[in-house]
Parts: structure tokens; C-alpha cells; sequence
């Protein structure tokens, strides 16, 4: 059976922000498994909205709504996390972004506390910028706002982020 | 902790799905699209589309002229454009605050609705405006859950219900546009999972595992094939 064009483009949406929008549900839910749920399910979504034709502007910026919409009813269905807790597989992956480094994993374990503490745009402005990389020229585009904005918010950002951890900022 | 936050953030860009889960993501997703194929080829058309610069030329050159008039555009006239990529985006920009973008989704919401309504009462509601209105109205309900969670996780509980009653208002008397659109959207009265349906007949089924209970070959939940579902 064939598939037709619109799924084939699809499925390179899917190959190009699957790992991001897999790690943000990460980032947030500290769970491997729960990550790869809510993964499943943005894209499942995602595919019903353009199956029909429909065109979405930014499709980055919709999956990553759509993700914190996904992430938001799978936490109404699950045990919250306590404190310092990790979720299953997160060791796992903590090990991947830090191999052999005790003392980076458990920064990265507190890291990720302090940043689900953040108010949830700057959660995700955070992720696109440090983690993703994403200019901030593109990431004010997708949001409809202006390059300045999206800098002073990331450096206030940061900022709270510094303090919940502990770091004395250098420069 | 001395480590530089940047540095940290930055490290997590190394985790990615495994081979095996990437595969068995994509496999799951085809078996997506095989009970729920596309309808529409989009060959010639973008699945992510541009900004529309003429439109953004023609308001910028009229002054305020040409967007008052966009206001009572529908779908499929030449102003529309207007109206959702000048007039809409110019109001975005403008709402600061959570609330103030929340009012706004819930307000764009209702005006995707009141659209399908007036194309339907015209005769003039094609397979394609519907499916235009459709992603548009899914985005735009999709940004008023976020805003709605996002202020209930700031305490801000009384503006939350005010605009999920408004949403509930739009939906109420727009039913019929509702399912023209094959979009369903449900409330959640309380955490003991009691959830009001669209119509505000109760679904009294409690707690996840009586809800929607196919799941994939991957022991993931399916999701109904056909309709954007919406829960609040």
C-alpha cells in the first residue's frame, strides 16, 4: 500500500521534532516511559489536525503546545513526583547527557526541579533556546513577539534559575 | 553547584529516543494513519504555511482602513486574511498577560465557531474551509487549555472559570458547528474525574481506565479515530 504525500511529509515532521519534543516531556515529567507516552500522543494529535488539510503555521511551536497540553492531563492522571524524586528511565537518561559524572548528574536531577518551578513559558523558552539551540530570533517568530522580549525574559530566566540552584553566575 | 546553567541545559540535547523507540513511535503512528488516513493531498499545498505577506503589505499601506473592514470576513473571502494574520496576530501580540491570552483564545474560539456557522447558514461551508476552520479552531482551543492550566496553576482559579464558562457559552450555541467540525471538547468538574460533556451531560465514568480503552499493539491508549478531542 502506498502512502500518500501528506503522510510522507508528515512523518518527516515527525523525524525532524520527535526527539525534542520528546525530551521537553522529559524535561518536565522526569519519567522516561510517561515521556514516551505523551511523545506518542502529541504526534498522534498532531496528525489528526493536518490529516484533513489543515495548515498549521508554525508546527514546531503547535507540537510544543500541544505537548504541554498532553503533559498537563497525563499529570492529572498520575502520581505526582516527590521531591528530588526521578520517574522511571531518568536515571538512564541523566547518564546519557552526563556519562560517568556523578556530581553533573545529580546538578542536572536539581536542575530540572528548579526548572518545572518556572512559570510555564519560561520552562519552555528555556528548552528551546539552551537545550534545542534555536536562535532567539526564530523562537520570538514562532511566538509573535519581538527578539527583545524573549532575551529579557530568558535572562530573567536564567536568573531565578541560578538562584533555585545555587550557582554563583560567573562572567 | 558551580556549573555553569547553560552548560547543563545544554547537555540534555544528547538524549533522544533510542533507535528501538523511535521505530516502535513511528510504527505506532503509521498504524495512526492507517485507520485514519488523509483525506487531502497536499501536493500543492503547504501542511505548514507561511505568513501571508501580501496581506500584511495591503494593511500596512490602507493604515487601520483595511483591517476594520476584515472584521466580519469569513473563510473563503479575500479579507479573511486579513482579519486571521494582521487583525488576530496585532491582538496576540497585545495580550500580555495569562489572562489576556486566555480571554483571547477563548474569544478566537468562539469566532471560529460563529464562522462555521454563518458559511453553513450561506450554503457556502466547503470540505475545505471546514477542514481550514478546523486546524484553526482546534489551535486556538489547544492555546485556551494552556492559558486555562496555566492560570489554575497560579491560583487564578476565578479568571480560569470565567473563561471556561465563556467557552462553555460559545460551545452551547454553536453545537451544531461543533460537530459540523467534528471537534469534542469536555470539562472537568472535579479531580474525582466527573467531566461535563459539550451538551453538559455528565460522564460519569471515573478515573482513566474507563475512558477510551483501545490501545496500540505498544499497550499505548488510542485516541477515538475521526474527531479533535479537547479535554478542559
Amino acid at each position: 500500500m502506498g502512502h500518500t504525500d501528506t503522510e510522507e511529509r508528515f512523518m518527516a515532521l515527525y523525524d525532524a521534532e520527535a526527539d525534542a519534543i520528546f525530551r521537553f516531556s522529559f524535561m518536565k515529567l522526569r519519567d522516561r516511559e510517561a515521556a514516551l507516552d505523551v511523545t506518542q500522543d502529541v504526534f498522534t494529535r498532531m496528525w489528526e489536525y493536518v490529516r484533513r488539510g489543515s495548515t498549521i503555521e508554525h508546527f514546531r511551536a503547535f507540537a510544543f503546545r500541544v505537548a504541554r497540553n498532553a503533559i498537563t492531563d497525563h499529570v492529572k492522571k498520575s502520581r505526582p513526583l516527590y521531591e528530588h524524586e526521578l520517574g522511571e528511565g531518568a536515571e538512564d537518561i541523566l547518564e546519557i547527557a552526563a556519562p560517568g559524572d556523578a556530581e553533573t548528574k545529580a546538578e542536572l536531577a536539581g536542575l530540572l526541579e528548579c526548572l518545572s518551578a518556572l512559570p510555564e513559558d519560561d520552562q519552555e523558552l528555556v528548552t528551546l533556546r539552551y537545550t534545542e539551540g534555536y536562535p532567539v530570533k526564530e523562537i520570538a517568530e514562532e511566538k509573535d513577539e519581538l527578539p527583545n522580549t524573549i532575551t529579557k525574559r530568558l535572562a530573567r530566566a536564567l536568573e531565578a534559575l541560578r538562584e533555585c540552584v545555587g550557582v554563583v553566575p560567573t562572567t | 553547584m558551580n556549573r555553569d546553567i547553560e552548560k547543563l541545559m545544554s547537555s540534555l540535547k544528547r538524549v533522544s529516543l533510542s533507535g528501538p523507540e523511535r521505530a516502535r513511535l513511528r510504527s505506532a503512528l503509521r498504524a495512526s494513519m492507517r485507520s485514519a488516513p488523509a483525506t487531502f493531498s497536499t501536493t500543492r499545498r503547504p501542511l505548514i504555511m507561511a505568513p501571508v505577506a501580501i496581506a500584511l503589505v495591503l494593511a500596512l499601506s490602507t493604515g487601520g482602513g483595511i483591517a476594520l473592514a476584515a472584521e466580519g470576513a469569513l473563510p473563503g473571502e479575500p479579507l479573511y486574511a486579513v482579519k486571521v494574520n494582521v487583525d488576530e496576530k496585532v491582538a496576540g501580540a497585545l495580550a500580555l498577560s495569562t489572562e489576556a491570552k486566555a480571554d483571547l483564545a477563548a474569544r478566537l474560539a468562539e469566532k471560529r465557531l460563529k464562522e462555521t456557522s454563518e458559511l453553513t447558514s450561506d450554503d457556502r461551508l466547503t470540505p475545505e474551509l471546514k477542514t481550514e476552520l478546523r486546524g484553526r479552531l482546534a489551535e486556538h482551543l489547544e492555546d485556551a487549555k494552556e492559558k486555562v492550566s496555566d492560570l489554575k496553576r497560579k491560583g487564578r482559579d476565578r479568571h480560569a472559570s470565567k473563561v471556561e464558562d465563556h467557552l462553555r457559552s460559545s460551545f452551547d450555541s454553536h453545537r451544531a458547528s461543533l460537530d459540523d467540525l467534528e471537534v469534542g471538547v469536555s470539562f472537568r468538574e472535579s479531580d474525582e474525574g466527573v467531566k461535563l460533556r459539550g451538551d453538559g451531560s455528565i460522564d460519569d465514568s471515573i478515573g482513566d481506565d474507563s475512558e477510551d480503552n483501545s490501545r496500540d499493539s505498544g499497550g499505548r491508549r488510542g485516541r477515538d479515530r475521526g474527531r479533535i478531542e479537547i479535554d478542559f
